[in-house]
């Protein structure tokens, strides 16, 4: 073969190969921008994880008992498309001589420029690899988190709930307690009021003119029982409790509480007291008092 | 507020039931006699025929305190002559408010034992005592010593019924009569005679222990005052200076002589004569007539003076400056003033519508209380216990011993059975 010929040949092989290497980067370039233009949204990607099963080992399968079932599988990362290499730069030149080192070295780094997007993209795939781990386990973490959350929440809410239980049941208790507290004092208020009006129509009774000239009856018979020793004089006041009984006998005279000590005074009172017994018995329709509160005040 | 509505019906609920007694408000009592019924006192072994009981009401009666149940009236009676033999019922039922039961009983020494027991018949109390252990011939005075006991017991006040009174007597008329000073129980009875004589005798006087008597002799023609011991006659002159000496009387402490002196220019004024030194201190001097002094338990001086122009009532503190004041406003006359022993009531003879009566006058108040209704009484005296009044009373014309208690109520004229009767006076407690 002539050496034009073979020259030509060489030429257009590198024509061809230029084009090609176009092409290449002109595809890359495109789909760059359009996977950059679709991107996905940075969202948990739903991995579909596919594998190719053998009819005849679904058929084994289904003829074995049946499993356990297993663990949820794990998302896939999302895959990452593997980036176009490079293409090397193309010096618009026109045909080149046919050297054949230079043929070679353009081989050899044809080679080497392969060789080294194969490691780019090996080490791209590696560190995509890390960050998909690294977002599994934040994905994880954050899982677990979100569970842990959950369950706290689910804790407090137990707890909240517990408590409002408790607390409701605490106030229906006080609820009732004041309930009956209120009864017993409404009951006690009204035995109060029963017995402030006995005593309102005893007191009627008691300060009614038949009762004052019974008090004055009493009191001028003790009176003219009363033989007054020397002490007893203007500034002595003494307090003595009698116990009558219906008929008028006196049945006690005790208490007897002076201002001076004088036992001769307090004798002189008591036989006054007893002297004067019987006392005078109450008109109709003045009670009966059994005990007599007697002050003696000399003047 | 709807908390206060309870409470305050619980307040009045509280406070229900003492309001829910009567209450009954004594203002006066009475000043009745005490019903006493003193039983016949059991006696054992004893010569004396002396009614002990009749003694010891007598006593209790004198005072106007207590009112003895006749011995008529105990006819129907049981005689108990101790008080569990007291049915106090039955003695109630006849208005007594005490019975006094006792014994008389000789003892293998000689002497004589009283016994004493009170029963309160309203309250059923029984008393345990009085009791005196006297000489056989001493029972009247065992039986006022019991008596002064049962007083004190019942009225809360000390008994003097077994102190002693002096007083002087004079016999016939002038010119041969005949004065004595006697000494006598507080009822008059066992008089005796320690002094006699001739010649006047005036003004007689206790020492606050009556163991001495000081008096006014005119023995030696011309007044002096004399001291005697009671018991052994021996006697002192303690004053004879010229002019008049007059009127003695004991200080409280009895180691002074109040008495009334002339001088020798007739103007009488009272002085304080110290025994022991026998120095003379004037406590007056006026132109009036001032004379009568007697001091009271608080070292005050009330004697009879006429510088107003009638005799009245002044005081004076000893050792004063103070001009002596006037006490008594009350009539145109009032003199002898003699102070109780508490020193609150001052007895004078008061001019009472042409009468000369004993009156007694409150000195915080200056009430006067006339005592006595006679017509011409004379030298009113304290008890010692301050409830009783000794003073010279007329009788057809003739003086007579008579008491009367402080508040009028009881006068009782005592058996002196001598003749003219002057200047009582009643002596201390004796120990």
């Amino acid at each position: 073969m002539p050496p034009n010929r073979k020259l030509i040949q060489f030429r257009w092989r590198g024509y061809a190969l230029s084009i090609l290497l176009h092409s290449a980067l002109v595809a890359a370039a495109v789909y760059g921008w359009f996977t950059w233009k679709h991107r996905a949204p940075d969202v948990d990607t739903l991995a579909i994880e596919g594998s190719v099963v053998d009819e005849r080992v679904l058929k084994s399968i289904a003829a074995m008992p049946e499993a356990p079932p297993e663990k949820p599988p794990e998302p896939e990362p999302v895959p990452v498309p593997e980036p176009e290499p490079e293409p090397a730069p193309v010096e618009e030149q026109g045909p080149p001589a046919p050297d054949p080192a230079e043929l070679e070295r353009k081989e050899e780094e044809r080679l080497a420029q392969e060789q080294k997007q194969k490691e780019e993209a090996e080490q791209k795939a590696a560190q995509e690899l890390k960050e998909r781990e690294e977002a599994e386990r934040v994905e994880k973490e954050k899982q677990a988190a979100a569970k842990a959350a959950e369950e706290k929440a689910a804790k407090e809410k137990a707890a909240a709930e517990k408590k409002a239980a408790e607390k409701k049941k605490a106030e229906e208790a006080a609820a009732a307690k004041k309930a009956a507290e209120e009864k017993a004092r409404l009951a006690r208020q009204a035995e109060l009021m029963k017995s402030l009006e006995a005593e309102e129509r005893g007191n009627a009774a008691r300060n009614s003119s038949e009762a004052s000239q019974w008090r004055a009856a009493i009191a001028a018979k003790i009176q003219r029982n009363w033989k007054t020793p020397p002490s007893a004089v203007t500034g002595v006041e003494c307090n003595v409790t009698v116990t009558q009984v219906p008929g008028g006998d006196v049945t006690d005279v005790r208490g007897i509480k002076c201002n001076v000590d004088d036992p001769v005074l307090s004798e002189s009172l008591r036989n006054a007291v007893m002297g004067a017994s019987p006392l005078p018995p109450p008109p109709a329709g003045v009670p009966f008092e059994r005990i007599l509160e007697l002050t003696f005040k000399p003047q | 507020m709807k908390k206060l509505v309870p409470m305050l019906l619980l307040a009045c609920a509280l406070a229900a039931p003492a309001s829910a007694q009567l209450r009954i408000t004594i203002t006066s009592g009475v000043t009745d006699p005490i019903d006493i019924a003193i039983v016949p006192f059991a006696r054992a072994g004893v010569s004396d025929p002396l009614d002990v009981a009749e003694v010891i009401q007598r006593d209790l009666e004198s005072t106007g305190r207590f009112k003895g149940m006749p011995r008529s009236d105990m006819a129907a009676l049981s005689k108990p002559t101790t008080a569990a033999e007291v049915v106090a019922a039955e003695w109630k039922q006849l208005n007594n408010d005490y019975v006094v039961v006792g014994r008389v009983t000789s003892q293998t020494d000689g002497t004589v034992r009283i016994d004493a027991e009170l029963v309160n018949v309203l309250t059923g109390l029984r008393i345990s005592g009085p009791y005196s252990i006297v000489p056989a011939a001493s029972i009247r005075n065992g039986a006022h010593r019991v008596a002064d006991a049962l007083f004190e017991k019942i009225t809360g006040v000390r008994g003097a019924f077994s102190t002693r009174i002096a007083y002087v007597s004079v016999d016939g008329k002038p010119p041969n009569q005949r004065y004595e000073l006697y000494v006598a129980d507080s009822d008059g009875a066992n008089r005796v005679r320690i002094l006699a004589s001739p010649l006047p005798i005036m003004s007689p006087a206790w020492s606050p222990d009556g163991e001495w008597l000081a008096y006014v002799s005119f023995e030696r023609r011309t007044s002096a005052i004399f001291v005697q011991h009671r018991r052994t006659g021996k006697k002192t002159m303690v004053s004879a200076r010229a002019g008049i000496n007059g009127a003695p009387s004991y200080s409280p402490d009895g180691k002074n002589l109040l008495l009334t002196l002339s001088g020798s220019n007739g103007n009488l004024d009272v002085y304080l004569l110290e025994l022991a030194s026998n120095q003379l201190k004037r406590l007056t001097d006026d132109p009036g007539i001032d004379t009568e002094a007697v001091m009271s338990v608080d070292g005050t001086v009330y004697f009879t003076s006429d510088r107003s122009g009638n005799p009245q009532i002044y005081r004076l503190t000893p050792g004063s400056n103070e001009r002596p004041k006037r006490v008594t406003f009350t009539g145109s006359y009032n003199a002898r003033p003699r102070v109780s022993p508490d020193g609150r009531q001052l007895a004078v003879l008061t001019q009472d519508g042409g009468a000369f009566r004993i009156a007694v006058q409150d000195l915080a108040t200056n009430n006067v209380q006339v005592l006595s209704k006679g017509n011409q009484e004379e030298s009113p005296s304290f008890a010692p216990n301050g409830t009783m009044l000794i003073f010279a009373g007329r009788e057809r014309g003739q003086g007579v011993l008579q008491t009367i208690s402080v508040d009028g109520q009881i006068s009782a004229r005592l058996d002196a059975d001598a003749g003219e009767v002057r200047e009582p006076v009643w002596g201390p407690f004796l120990p």
